[in-house]
C-alpha cells in the first residue's frame, strides 16, 4: 500500500482521472459556459477574428472573380425573373396591409411570424465536423442569447447553443439527432390532397361524428397548404435532413418548400429550411418521411443572421419535459 | 528575451496553428471533402508533435493542457476530450522522442501514431458521452482514410518550416 501512494506517478495519474472525469460531468451538465472558458473564447475570438477578416477579404476577392465569368447567364435569368419578382412585391404589400388590419381588428399581439436580425460573420468552425458547431463573432453584449435561430441569405443554419461576451458558438442543424435540437417545421404545399384520401376522410366524418372537430382542423390546414412535422434526423450520406411526423393523408411533391412552423416555441415561422426531394412512407405505415434537401450550403457559411423572435419564447420548464427543439 | 523565445513564441505558435485548424475547417470544409471521406485538419497536434523532439519535454506538455482547455472550450463546449487527448500525446511523444533520431522518419512515424490515436480516443470519447450519432463503421469509413492521407501530406508540408522554429526556438532552452 505504501508502495503505491509512494508511486508519484500513479498519483498524477489518478488526480489527473478524477480531473478529467470532473471536467466532463461539469461541462455536460451545465448549460453555458463557466467565467474561465468565457474569458477563454473571448480571447480566443478576438485574435480569431484578427485572421477570419483578412481571409474573408481574400475569399470574398475569390468568389468576385467567379462570379464574373457568370455574369452573364445570370443576368439572363435575372432579367426573367425580376417581372416576377415586381408582381410578388406588390402582392406581398397588398397581404401585409390586410394581415396588419386583420391583426389590429383581432387586436393580436406579436405574431410567431415576426422577428428581427442581426448579422454575424463566421471566425471559426469546429474542425471534428461529427460535433457540427461554428462560432461566431457576436455575443451577449450584442443581445445574442442562448438558442436563437441562426441563418444565411439561403436558409436555416443552427441555433446558439453558448454565448459568451463577444462570441458565441452555433449547433448546426446537421447535428440534429433524436434528443436534441429538433425542428419544428411545415412543408408548403400547394394544397394538393390526396383524392382518394380526402374521399375516405369525407366518409369517416359522416361516421365518426366524435372526430368531426379534429378532421375540420386537418381539412383547414390542408387547405391552408401546411403540413407539419419534426426535422429529426440528418442524413450525412445523402446530405439531407429527415422531416417526421407528417400525417400520411396528404399528397406532398418533391420540390415543396419546408420551413420552420414556428410552433416549437423557439423559431419563428417561415424560416426556409429546404425542399422535399422525396417522400417515402415510414416503418409502420402510419406516417410519411421526408426527405428535405437543405437550402444552406453548410460547406460554405461565412455570413450569418442571428434571429430574435418577438412572440414570446415558452420555456420548456412550462411544459415539464420537452424534448422538441 | 531568451525567455520569450523558448517560452511564449512557442505558445504564439502553436495559437496560430490552433487558430488556423477552425479556419480551414471553416472556409475550406468543401475542399476537404474527398470522395472517400472527410479530412479533419489536425494542424496544432503535428505541430505538437514536431515540438515535442526540440521543446522541453514538461513545458511542452503544460502546453498540450493548455491548447487541450482551449481546443474543448472553444470548438465543442465539452471540457476534458483534448484537454486529455494532448497532454497524453505531449508526453507520449516525448517519452517516444528518446528512441527516435529527429528527423524526417520519425516526425512522419510519430506524427501518424498520434494521429491515429488522437483520432480514435476523442471519437471514442465522444461516442460514450453519446454527442455523436455515427458507429464506429461510418466515423473509419467518412473520416478514417481521408484525415489521415490529408495530415500526412499536411505534416510533410510543415515539417521544413516547423523544424526551423523549433530549432530557433530551443536553441539555448530546449531539452
Amino acid at each position: 500500500m505504501n508502495r503505491f501512494l509512494t508511486n508519484k506517478k500513479l498519483i498524477v495519474l489518478l488526480i489527473s482521472v478524477i480531473i478529467f472525469i470532473a471536467l466532463v460531468t461539469l461541462s455536460l451538465n451545465s448549460a453555458g459556459s463557466n467565467p474561465v472558458q468565457g474569458v477563454a473564447n473571448d480571447f480566443t475570438a478576438f485574435v480569431g477574428r484578427g485572421f477570419s477578416k483578412p481571409t474573408n477579404v481574400a475569399m470574398d476577392a475569390f468568389d468576385a472573380v467567379e462570379d464574373v465569368q457568370h455574369t452573364y447567364s445570370e443576368n439572363q435569368v435575372l432579367k426573367r425573373e425580376v417581372e416576377k419578382v415586381y408582381e410578388k412585391d406588390a402582392e406581398i404589400a397588398s397581404l401585409r396591409e390586410e394581415n396588419d388590419q386583420l391583426r389590429s381588428e383581432l387586436e393580436v399581439g406579436s405574431s410567431v411570424n415576426a422577428y428581427n436580425t442581426m448579422s454575424a460573420n463566421v471566425i471559426a468552425r469546429n474542425p471534428d465536423q461529427w460535433v457540427d458547431n461554428i462560432i461566431i463573432d457576436v455575443g451577449s453584449n450584442d443581445g445574442v442569447a442562448v438558442n436563437m435561430p441562426v441563418m444565411n441569405q439561403n436558409g436555416l443554419v443552427g441555433i446558439t447553443s453558448e454565448v459568451n461576451h463577444s462570441s458565441s458558438k452555433v449547433t448546426l442543424i446537421t447535428n440534429i439527432d433524436e434528443s436534441s435540437n429538433q425542428v419544428s417545421a411545415q412543408i408548403i404545399t400547394d394544397g394538393n390532397v390526396d383524392p382518394e384520401d380526402l374521399e375516405a376522410e369525407e366518409a369517416d366524418q359522416e361516421d365518426q361524428d366524435a372526430d368531426e372537430e379534429a378532421d375540420d382542423q386537418d381539412q383547414e390546414n390542408e387547405e391552408a397548404g401546411a403540413v407539419y412535422g419534426i426535422i429529426s434526423e440528418y442524413r450525412p450520406d445523402r446530405k439531407e435532413l429527415l422531416l417526421t411526423q407528417v400525417t400520411a393523408d396528404v399528397k406532398i411533391q418533391e420540390g415543396d418548400l419546408v420551413s420552420t412552423s414556428g410552433l416549437g416555441g423557439l423559431f419563428p415561422a417561415g424560416l426556409l429550411i429546404g425542399q422535399v426531394s422525396e417522400v417515402t412512407s415510414d416503418n409502420q405505415g402510419l406516417g410519411q418521411v421526408v426527405y428535405v434537401e437543405p437550402a444552406t450550403d453548410f460547406n460554405a457559411i461565412r455570413v450569418v443572421n442571428v434571429v430574435e423572435r418577438e412572440a414570446e419564447t415558452i420555456e420548456p420548464d412550462d411544459f415539464g419535459e420537452s424534448e422538441e427543439e | 528575451m531568451e525567455k520569450w523565445r523558448t517560452r511564449v513564441f512557442p505558445f504564439f505558435i502553436l495559437l496560430f496553428f490552433f487558430l488556423l485548424d477552425g479556419m480551414v475547417a471553416n472556409f475550406f470544409s468543401g475542399t476537404l471533402e474527398l470522395s472517400f471521406g472527410q479530412i479533419v485538419p489536425r494542424l496544432t497536434l503535428l505541430c505538437f508533435v514536431i515540438f515535442s523532439f526540440h521543446l522541453n519535454g514538461t513545458y511542452l506538455f503544460f502546453l498540450g493542457l493548455a491548447f487541450g482547455f482551449l481546443f474543448d472550450s472553444y470548438f465543442s463546449g465539452i471540457l476534458g476530450v483534448y484537454l486529455a487527448s494532448f497532454s497524453l500525446i505531449t508526453y507520449m511523444t516525448t517519452q517516444l522522442k528518446t528512441y527516435f533520431y529527429p528527423g524526417w522518419v520519425s516526425y512522419l512515424f510519430i506524427g501518424v501514431l498520434m494521429l491515429v490515436f488522437n483520432e480514435f480516443f476523442v471519437f471514442a470519447l465522444y461516442r460514450i458521452l453519446d454527442l455523436v450519432q455515427m458507429n464506429f463503421g461510418q466515423f473509419w469509413g467518412n473520416y478514417i482514410g481521408a484525415t489521415f492521407l490529408g495530415n500526412l501530406l499536411f505534416l510533410i508540408i510543415l515539417i521544413p518550416p516547423l523544424r526551423k522554429l523549433a530549432n530557433y526556438v530551443s536553441d539555448q532552452g530546449g531539452s
